[in-house]
């Protein structure tokens, strides 16, 4: 017997998202993914001034406005040979790492513990076991019996007066939920702990200029905030100690907390190895320039076909050959004029709305492909490809947290384990601490620089006459993403942005090939067809956020979220 | 367009309200909050409302304009500890005329966040259930409301919404004027 369940939108995400699954005997057999909204900023841009491109493209969506904004710039810098001067490119380092730090800690414990986490379970743990189990597992000074109890406390409030708030969506007492009451404490205890991190971290990045939501202080050519170790009005060295002290508060949560959590989580669904692997092609793009000119980089990054570890191909420059000859986006089963498989310069967006039709046309996303295939991206296919380039520090915490799992579980946890719906988390929380690493590099590297007596921080654009073409990319934290101009005499032509939900939520290719969301899906296990909470976490697990731009209140109780299964 | 329609807030030396920081002046009691995006037309008009309020008034001290796009999470440090918080958005409100501008007055913040669901699922209502988590829930919730007509892909307003605008202006201001904070009219 088949049946149908159609999640629409995906809840906990950060946009629109429809996804439909066929299920037979308590299995995914077959998968749609759907963006359901339109994003056509490329008609927007058409015609404008290459240098606001930015303050456009960072609306594109609430959540990763800092990533388009350095993605744009990095477009226009690229399309007219540009270099910008270190301190512009140290000060984005220190924005995009704190961003993705930001970024991660919320997609764990905000966005998609609730599908792993039972937080009725926690009110029945032990504090005190529980405290035990946390200071076994790691030197974090907030594990005590009196943190602890006083989260259970809280959380037994809450419940008591019925207002469950942000936890009323979870699937309470599901068979699918594993874990022990004191690792749902230890867990929601954490849960907490994390808001005020988030805090300190944003309030660093909001030191250098970049008031949330919107990025402020980029330009083309560089960075808008002045530099001068002797003026209040400046980045000065009071400014830069106090991002100092935040970086090394958030360092210790990551490395201590999130990355701790993750593993022990995974060591209690161990199964969970097994499901949601998808696509295993895997894209990402070196970032953390330390030059210039775009040559040199802190992260690698490149290309895993098959998800073979040995045959990574790297990609080194931001003018990189291999990464601007191989992306091309299908628009055979998305809601567009036509029917074409293009690379992004010689693309035209014309939308065409024609209703969901799973063999015809079902999204707005279109369908990306690197040399031809589905690509996955993100912090899994990331972490992946720095691994394979033998970067240091992500070896490091990819060993620790697969030890940490091994401990817990007596057996050895090997990499490939990664390829899992469980293992994009644990290659979030690595990405993480190895951003933590990155932030505390790129604060000493910024802090020297200016010692050095360089105050640089932006060289003029000047436009040619004719054509020009280009492409910014930036390893975000969803993924890749790209932004591809053309610009005619200072103009902006064509511009298309192929984001990192592009590459996962897509649709079917042009040879029928599922998109990763698509294919993570097949096999995984369904236990209730009306609460499919394991579809959810293979999807939540690639940290979904589509066209991400409605916001509409509705202030009448009206039921939005719709789960069939029929 | 050359700047960003940022709002011009104030903000301490961090550009983040830090309540828990020792040296930061007080932060302004009420945070009047536009919310939206201004790619997609009418989904914008929560920002456009605060450009215009900015473009034809300035404010009191106590009171601090932000636009906050389509932001989620990096909400939360805003919203907390204030005494008031106005919310400008579209609202889904079929009885309504296109353009047509409500208030809504929610003295118990916590039942307007029971009422949750935005399309988007860490939208504002998630935002401010966490602040009720960490007890800084503003203790007033004032939302000012526009039904929608336009989608398009545009940074323009519908012709009713953008009439609907100066309305809504209007209505922020005689709230702000019933809390004794009236905003001074700038010579155009």
């Amino acid at each position: 017997m088949s049946q149908r369940i159609t999640i629409d939108p995906v809840t906990r995400i950060e946009g629109h998202l429809r996804i439909d699954c066929e299920v037979q005997n308590g299995q995914v057999k077959n998968a749609w993914s759907s963006g359901q909204m339109w994003r056509g900023i490329e008609k927007i841009l058409q015609g404008r001034d290459p240098r606001d491109a930015w303050i456009f493209t960072q609306r594109i969506c609430g959540v990763c406005t800092t990533v388009h904004a350095m993605a744009s710039v990095r477009a226009v810098e690229n399309a007219l040979g540009m270099e910008i001067p270190l301190n512009a490119q140290l000060i984005r380092n220190l924005l995009i790492a704190g961003h993705g730090i930001f970024d991660h800690i919320t997609h764990f414990y905000q966005l998609s513990a609730l599908d792993w986490v039972d937080i009725t379970s926690a009110l029945k743990a032990d504090p005190r076991k529980a405290s035990n189990l946390g200071q076994k597992l790691s030197s974090w000074h907030r594990n005590s019996y009196d943190e602890i109890k006083n989260t259970q406390d809280k959380l037994s409030k809450f419940v008591e007066s019925g207002q469950l708030g942000v936890f009323a969506s979870g699937y309470w007492g599901h068979p699918a939920m594993k874990l022990p009451p004191e690792v749902n404490l230890l867990a929601t205890t954490h849960y907490f702990q994390a808001l005020e991190y988030q805090r300190i971290i944003n309030q660093a990045v909001a030191i250098l200029g970049s008031k949330t939501p919107h990025i402020q202080n980029l330009a083309v050519g560089g960075v808008t905030n002045p530099v001068d170790p002797n003026s209040s009005a400046s980045l000065n060295m009071d400014k830069l100690y106090e991002i100092k002290a935040k970086i090394d508060e958030v360092d210790d949560f990551v490395k201590k907390v999130y990355l701790v959590d993750v593993a022990a989580v995974g060591a209690h669904y161990p199964d969970w190895t097994n499901y949601g692997a998808g696509v295993l092609n895997y894209l990402s793009v070196p970032d953390m320039p330390q030059d210039t000119k775009g040559k040199d980089f802190l992260l690698p990054g490149g290309y895993i076909p098959n998800g073979n570890v040995k045959d990574f191909q790297e990609i080194s420059s931001f003018d990189d050959k291999l990464f601007r000859e191989n992306v091309k986006e299908s628009i055979k089963h998305s809601w567009y004029d036509g029917d074409w498989n293009r690379h992004p310069w010689s693309q035209e967006t014309e939308p065409n709305y024609t209703g969901y039709n799973e063999s015809g046309k079902y999204s707005w996303i279109k369908s990306p492909t690197f040399k031809g295939e589905p690509a996955q991206v993100g912090p899994l296919a990331n972490v992946l490809c720095m691994y394979a380039a033998g970067h240091g520090p992500t070896r490091k915490y990819t060993n620790a947290a697969l030890d940490i799992v091994s401990d817990l579980l007596g057996s050895q946890v090997q990499l490939k384990a990664l390829h899992s719906t469980i293992g994009r988390h644990a290659a979030r929380a690595v990405r993480a601490a190895v951003l933590c690493d990155t932030l505390s590099e790129s604060w000493n590297q910024l802090v020297e620089n200016i010692g050095k007596g360089d105050y640089e921080i932006f060289n003029k654009p000047s436009f040619p006459k004719g054509e020009v073409k280009g492409f910014g990319f930036h390893e975000a934290p969803r993924g890749t993403l790209s932004h591809w101009i053309v610009i005619r005499d200072g103009k902006i032509d064509n511009y298309q942005c192929v984001v990192p939900s592009t590459w996962n939520a897509g649709p079917r290719n042009a040879d029928d090939k599922l998109g990763p969301y698509e294919s993570s899906l097949l096999d995984n296990p369904i236990a209730e067809p009306e609460k499919p909470l394991e579809a959810l976490r293979t999807i939540h697990s690639f940290d979904p956020c589509l066209a991400c731009a409605i916001h509409m209140m509705d202030p009448k109780n009206e039921e939005i979220v719709n789960i069939k299964a029929l | 367009m050359k700047n960003d329609p940022q709002a011009n807030s104030r903000h301490n030396a961090s550009g983040c309200p830090d309540p828990v920081g020792e040296e930061q002046p007080t932060i302004p009691r009420i945070l009047i909050l536009g919310v939206g995006n201004i790619l997609l037309s009418d989904e914008g008009a929560g920002i456009k409302a605060i450009q215009e309020l900015q473009r034809q008034y300035s404010f009191p001290a106590e009171v601090e304009l932000m636009d906050a796009g389509t932001s989620g999470m990096q909400l939360l440090p805003w919203i907390e500890n204030r005494s008031d918080l106005f919310i400008i958005d579209i609202v889904n409100e079929q009885e309504a005329d296109y353009g047509e501008v409500l208030q809504y007055n929610f003295e118990d913040p916590p039942a307007f966040i029971r009422k949750k669901n935005t399309s988007h699922q860490i939208g504002l209502h998630e935002v401010l259930a966490f602040s009720q988590m960490s007890n800084t829930l503003p203790s007033r919730i004032v939302l000012f409301g526009i039904r929608p007509l336009s989608f398009d892909t545009s940074l323009d307003l519908s012709p009713q919404v953008q009439k609907g605008l100066q309305k809504l202006v209007r209505m922020v201001v005689r709230e702000l004027e019933k809390s004794g904070l009236s905003p001074t009219k700038q010579d155009d």
